[in-house]
């Protein structure tokens, strides 16, 4: 297995807005370790959120080559890439993006759903899941009785559930106050330290890309400069 | 084969738990299917037992009858004034008798109609003149007393029979045998009473009439040397056809009927008769259904309306689903599993409404001989409709939703 889980080779990618076309990326390259944890930031209109999208396997770019886990999927159609986004990403969205009127344990079960095995343990992968994330009491409330951070906990959960090579978050403590984004990102980082879990993380805030042990600048969809900590 | 059955419980599970998420929507929805697929059972029953109420009353009219009536007339029904041709004599009757040997009885027909009068009470009604064997022909045994013998009838006597609704508006429960009521102003003696054979499509009652010979109504009440029909009696039911040549062959002989030429009579077979109506029926039947069916179809134009709002509403959703794996196929087949399942739902409680409601047409008035049958074949039929209304009305929303972009569903607010 190749040491870097994503390698990113001059990606371009160009918009149509109605007559004019928007660049929001210029040649992206980079390589990201499997057991890394990222951050990118940029302002917006930097290109970060066109690059998540990329990375995420939502979005395919004009050009340039996008190999995750020894696999050219820049080039792969939409129903396959569905299938890599099932088995081989989690994500984790700044505005939680769980299913309403639902309950965690079905939240959490809901990538197995579209995925080719076996639905019998199910319910015990969603559980270890939950419990992975303390919230194995509150598998049978609905999304409208968790709270912000739960809810957030949650969506980690569900991320974690076809056990994913990388778990990509989009400003996941945007909605968040303060004591409970601390709690979420230790999350994060004990999924990194303890199971070796890739993340990838988009954030515009200094002091929750703190938490990465490297970070990447974007700005004008090039990458402008790159830190360790 | 396991995973297929497995993914088709789940897909149903999911589609049942986002029609519950608003159950006034999905009623509501549902309800079009419900009137549509009710209204077409509700009609096809009704056409299916009117149908069956016109067999069984030609079954209890006999199936080896044939009518015989002057003119060339290709008319549908039963018995009516028939032409105004003169071309039947008693003779042609005796004749049929006599020769053809498919032929088991006869009994010429005169009818007219006028007042007949007893005491202070007088009605209106119907007067058959007929040949002795009438009763049997035609199925109809008298309750009390007696039917003419050939010998009254050869005698032309001034005795009649009484249909068990003339006797009651009559006699009002007097005993009228041997008591003289008054046909045309002319004294007649009632011999008997007519069983009741009950009302025939609601619109007139065969039990108020009254019999007398044909003989004597040809002399004293029409006033003329013809006969208006002839009734036939074949020797067995799967002798009429050779009854029917026969017949046709004898009076186109005594009338010097030409080959080619039109005959200047005509024989009508029961059963053909009986097949007609029910031909008939099964028209009205396919009719009504298909009028009915219009609403199944407006239920369906429901069900993509609603559709097409809840994928709308729910683009985040399937934005959602489409992020943690969800392919195009899946998206579809999960919106098409709701339309579905709505039909269905609305077929299976449009049957249960179609069958009450067949029931209860039957306790009104005018329904009440169709006694309305719901068979199994239209019951199936309107399953597999408001499956096919949920599979076809509910493709166009399902694609819709299939063709989101993701990352565009997921911005959705």
């Amino acid at each position: 297995m190749p040491n870097n889980i994503i390698e990113l080779h001059d990606l371009v990618k160009i918009y149509k807005v109605g007559e004019t076309e928007v660049q929001a990326l210029r040649g992206v390259s980079y390589s990201i370790a499997a057991g890394e944890f990222l951050a990118i930031m940029g302002a917006s209109g930097s290109g970060k959120s066109t690059l998540m999208n990329i990375l995420g396997c939502l979005d395919k770019p004009t050009s340039g080559e996008y190999i995750l886990d020894g696999v050219k999927v820049s080039t792969l159609d939409k129903n396959t890439l569905a299938g890599i986004r099932n088995r081989k990403i989690g994500f984790v969205f700044q505005s939680f993006n769980l299913l309403s009127r639902t309950t965690a344990l079905e939240n959490t079960e809901l990538p197995l759903l579209y995925s080719r095995r076996n639905g019998r343990d199910m319910t015990k992968l969603a559980l270890d899941s939950l419990a992975a994330v303390g919230l194995r009491d509150r598998a049978h409330h609905k999304t409208n009785q968790l709270s912000g951070g739960e809810q957030q906990r949650v969506a980690i959960a569900r991320a974690l559930l076809n056990n994913p090579s990388l778990i990509l978050a989009d400003e996941p403590t945007g909605n968040l106050d303060s004591k409970t984004s601390f709690e979420i990102m230790s999350i994060f980082k004990k999924l990194n330290d303890e199971k070796h879990m890739t993340v990838v993380m988009v954030t515009h805030e200094p002091d929750i890309a703190a938490w990465a042990k490297r970070r990447i600048y974007l700005k004008d969809g090039v990458i402008i400069r790159e830190e360790t900590s | 084969m396991k995973s297929a059955v497995l993914h088709f419980t789940q897909t149903m599970k999911v589609a049942l738990r986002a029609l519950t998420r608003n159950k006034m929507r999905t009623f509501l929805t549902a309800l079009g299917i419900i009137i549509g697929v009710g209204a077409v059972i509700a009609m096809v029953s009704i056409g299916e037992g009117a149908k069956r109420g016109i067999q069984e009353r030609f079954n209890s009219m006999g199936t080896n009858l044939l009518f015989v009536s002057p003119g060339n007339q290709n008319v549908r029904g039963v018995h009516g004034q028939a032409g105004s041709r003169t071309t039947l004599k008693e003779a042609d009757a005796a004749a049929i008798e006599k020769y053809c040997d498919a032929v088991a009885a006869i009994s010429p027909s005169v009818s007219s109609r006028g007042q007949v009068v007893y005491g202070n009470k007088n009605v209106n009604t119907s007067i058959q003149g007929t040949g002795s064997q009438y009763p049997d022909i035609r199925s109809w045994p008298v309750e009390t007393g007696t039917y003419f013998t050939d010998a009254q009838v050869q005698a032309a006597e001034k005795i009649c029979v009484l249909g068990s609704e003339v006797n009651k508006n009559l006699f009002e429960g007097e005993d009228p045998i041997g008591k003289i009521v008054r046909v045309k102003k002319i004294p007649f003696t009632v011999v008997g009473v007519l069983k009741s054979k009950g009302e025939s499509g609601g619109f007139f009652n065969r039990d108020d009439m009254i019999c007398i010979p044909y003989t004597t109504c040809m002399r004293r009440i029409a006033g003329i040397e013809w006969l208006n029909s002839i009734d036939v009696s074949a020797v067995a039911a799967d002798k009429t056809s050779e009854a029917q040549q026969q017949i046709e062959s004898l009076l186109r002989d005594r009338h010097k009927i030409q080959l080619g030429a039109l005959d200047d009579f005509t024989v009508r077979n029961m059963s053909d008769i009986a097949e007609t109506a029910s031909e008939s029926m099964q028209i009205m039947t396919i009719l009504l259904g298909s009028i009915a069916s219009i609403s199944l179809l407006v239920g369906g134009i429901g069900i993509m309306n609603i559709m097409l709002v809840s994928v709308t509403e729910r683009i985040r959703e399937i934005g959602i689903r489409m992020a943690v794996g969800a392919r195009e196929r899946d998206i579809l087949l999960q919106f098409l599993a709701e339309a579905i399942v709505l039909s269905f739902l609305g077929g299976l409680i449009g049957v249960g409404f179609g069958y009450g409601a067949s029931k209860f047409m039957g306790k009104i008035a005018i329904f009440s001989q169709f006694k309305a049958v719901v068979s199994l074949g239209s019951v199936l039929l309107a399953f597999l409709f408001s499956a096919l209304v949920g599979v076809f009305f509910g493709f166009y929303p399902a694609w819709k939703a299939s063709k989101l972009d993701p990352i565009e569903a997921l911005r959705y607010e």
